[in-house]
């Protein structure tokens, strides 16, 4: 499994235990469903900081990394050093 | 007589250069507004739609959406709003509820149109296609083409002030939205009372922060339009990121801001405002739900040059009944900050359960009278009489509406709220009939016994909808499936974001589920980390 796919299936894990939803695929447009609203980014985004040990400064983030779960999965992916 | 597209109409032929509404880098002057509006009107007439129709709009936030807002008003007919993210049977109920003939959408809407089509049919129902051709398969009775076509000239209007301008649905207890009838002299006596009360001029530019299926959209747009300044709508994404709407709020240079305070907290949770900022703002308006003190001096302490200003009323009393000018940043943060005084024409009573006024400082029920109130639920005159009491002090027809808040008068003669009569909460704004979920989980067969209860949080809303249950003998349902289950009925604002399955609810005496002793069990297991 590469880097990306393991970043997307750990953050489905996210939404599943901080939020108890499934998402169904990556072709779900979290926005559009509300699945992440102006509510959940805060913690999604903390969550994210500490599982990954990224720093995801509010103001650097754009509103179209939080559009799908390989998007999300990108943007942690850049702001780490890719490992194994 | 003054009707609420007037306020248009009347700035196209003074000022009709002048900026109605700015959107997205483009300006939509008052004389344009006018005229499309008047294309709207006639093309509403071509499809059929007659004096006293409602009208679905199936638009995201957009001057496309307010010029359809209006137009409808120009032919005679009463608009609601649908909001998109709605669960596509939410939708069919409130179009079965309305009996739309005419349904205003564009692209955007096709895959909620396409559902509604594939689930229930949309029978006679007429679509118009607003912003282009129609998309390939979907009923289509008229496209932007046709609009384009009707002629821009002003309609013929027979309509009174007493008519109803729109309806907007809200939480309902038993799992049906409830519609509430606004007239346009509802807004007019609001608007007008804001429009003097907060000197808005043709130079202010005023926000547009709340969905236009939400009631205090209305002040947004029509308390702009009165006062021929310019509306910037906020595009929706933006309260995702709190650095990017303080960002909107500096670009478009705001003089006036109107929101939930849910986006001013959230923006202050993120340190995403400035000392000093916004220099051109002049007024913050907050309604909806209680801020508390502490996220109000945040806000005070960095904007100095501003004037802050708390509204409070239920949709039943159109927009906002009451005001607090702030006289200077709370010393007590701990005191919850008073929703003030009767706004012109209206009047809050706090009375005790013989609808006797409740002595000063004694918590009693709010109600309130006067020119905001609507005339009723829409084809529910049963809920209609239980809300809308005849007020007691008057033997004429005048009528109190009762809010289910709770409420005390303070020394000041400032109404302080101090809760809920009822199961009512506020989320982001947005009322939630806690019985209205349970009336959804009750309707899963897997589930055995389901309660809703709401309980405090850290989070920016404060509260957050709790959800125990237990299954059926040999089902498996985890949280995350009841959840999905939820959300194809329910709006996501409305749904729960604490789930737990028990073996067995705790019960009260009289065999009921109690929901105090369930509040304590989800207030004693902290949030998952």
């Amino acid at each position: 499994m590469d880097r990306l796919e393991k970043l997307q299936q750990e953050i489905t894990a996210i939404f599943v235990e901080r939020f108890d939803t499934r998402i169904a695929s990556h072709d779900v447009d979290l926005l559009e469903t509300g699945l992440v609203d102006s509510v959940k980014i805060v913690e999604l985004v903390l969550e994210l900081e500490q599982r990954f040990g990224v720093s995801l400064p509010f103001e650097e983030l754009e509103i179209e990394d939080f559009r799908t779960v390989p998007r999300l999965a990108e943007r942690i992916a850049r702001t780490t050093p890719a490992v194994g | 007589m003054k009707l609420l597209q007037h306020y248009v109409s009347e700035q196209a032929e003074r000022r009709s250069q002048a900026s109605a509404i700015a959107w997205k880098g483009e300006r939509l002057s008052y004389g344009a507004l006018e005229q499309r509006t008047n294309r709207v009107a006639r093309l509403l007439a071509g499809l059929g739609a007659e004096r006293g129709d409602r009208i679905a709009l199936l638009l995201p936030k957009s001057p496309l959406a307010i010029t359809a807002m209006v137009g409808t008003l120009k032919a005679d007919c009463a608009y609601t709003p649908v909001d998109l993210k709605n669960p596509a049977p939410r939708v069919a109920q409130i179009l079965a509820a309305l009996e739309s003939r005419v349904l205003l959408a564009c692209r955007e809407a096709s895959p909620l149109v396409e559902q509604l089509v594939r689930e229930n049919g949309l029978g006679p129902v007429r679509v118009a296609w607003l912003d282009g051709d129609a998309p390939a398969g979907l009923p289509a009775h008229a496209t932007l083409a046709d609009l384009e076509a009707c002629p821009a000239s002003a309609p013929e209007s027979r309509n009174g002030d007493g008519d109803v301008a729109h309806i907007l649905f809200t939480s309902g207890s038993t799992g049906v939205p409830k519609g509430v009838m606004i007239t346009h002299a509802n807004v007019i006596a609001f608007v007008e009372w804001a429009k003097a009360h907060f000197g808005i001029e043709p130079t202010d530019r005023c926000s547009g922060h709340s969905p236009l299926h939400f009631d205090l959209s209305t002040f947004d747009t029509y308390g702009s339009f009165a006062a021929g300044a310019e509306l910037h709508p906020v595009p929706v994404e933006l309260n995702l990121l709190p650095h990017k709407l303080a960002q909107f709020m500096r670009d478009a240079a705001l003089t006036q801001w109107f929101s939930v305070p849910s986006a001013l907290n959230h923006m202050a949770k993120a340190d995403a405002i400035r000392e000093h900022d916004f220099p051109s703002l002049r007024r913050l308006i907050w309604c909806g739900e209680a801020w508390h003190a502490a996220g109000l001096a945040h806000w005070m302490r960095r904007l100095p040059h501003v004037r802050f200003t708390n509204l409070y009323g239920p949709t039943e009393a159109t927009i906002a009944s009451s005001w607090y000018d702030v006289p200077g940043i709370p010393e007590d943060e701990t005191k919850p900050v008073p929703i003030g005084r009767g706004c012109a024409g209206e009047e809050l009573l706090v009375l005790d359960e013989a609808l006797r006024p409740a002595a000063p400082g004694e918590t009693g029920d709010l109600y309130i009278r006067g020119v905001g109130l609507s005339p009723g639920y829409w084809r529910d005159p049963a809920k209609t009489a239980a809300a809308f009491l005849p007020n007691p002090f008057d033997g004429g027809d005048d009528r109190i509406y009762r809010t289910g808040d709770l409420a005390r008068v303070s020394e000041g003669g400032e109404i302080v709220l101090v809760g809920r009569a009822d199961t009512q909460i506020k989320s982001r704004g947005y009322r939630i009939e806690l019985g209205e979920i349970e009336a959804v989980l009750h309707t899963l067969a897997t589930l055995e016994e389901s309660a809703v209860v709401a309980v405090e949080s850290g989070g920016i809303d404060g509260l957050a909808i709790a959800c125990g249950y237990t299954l059926r003998p040999g089902e498996t349902l985890e949280p995350a499936d009841l959840r999905s289950l939820l959300a194809a009925k329910l709006p996501a604002y409305m749904l729960p974001s604490r789930w737990r399955r028990f073996e067995r609810l705790p019960l009260n005496a009289n065999g009921k589920v109690d929901r105090k002793a369930l509040k304590e069990i989800f207030a004693a297991t902290p949030e998952p980390k």
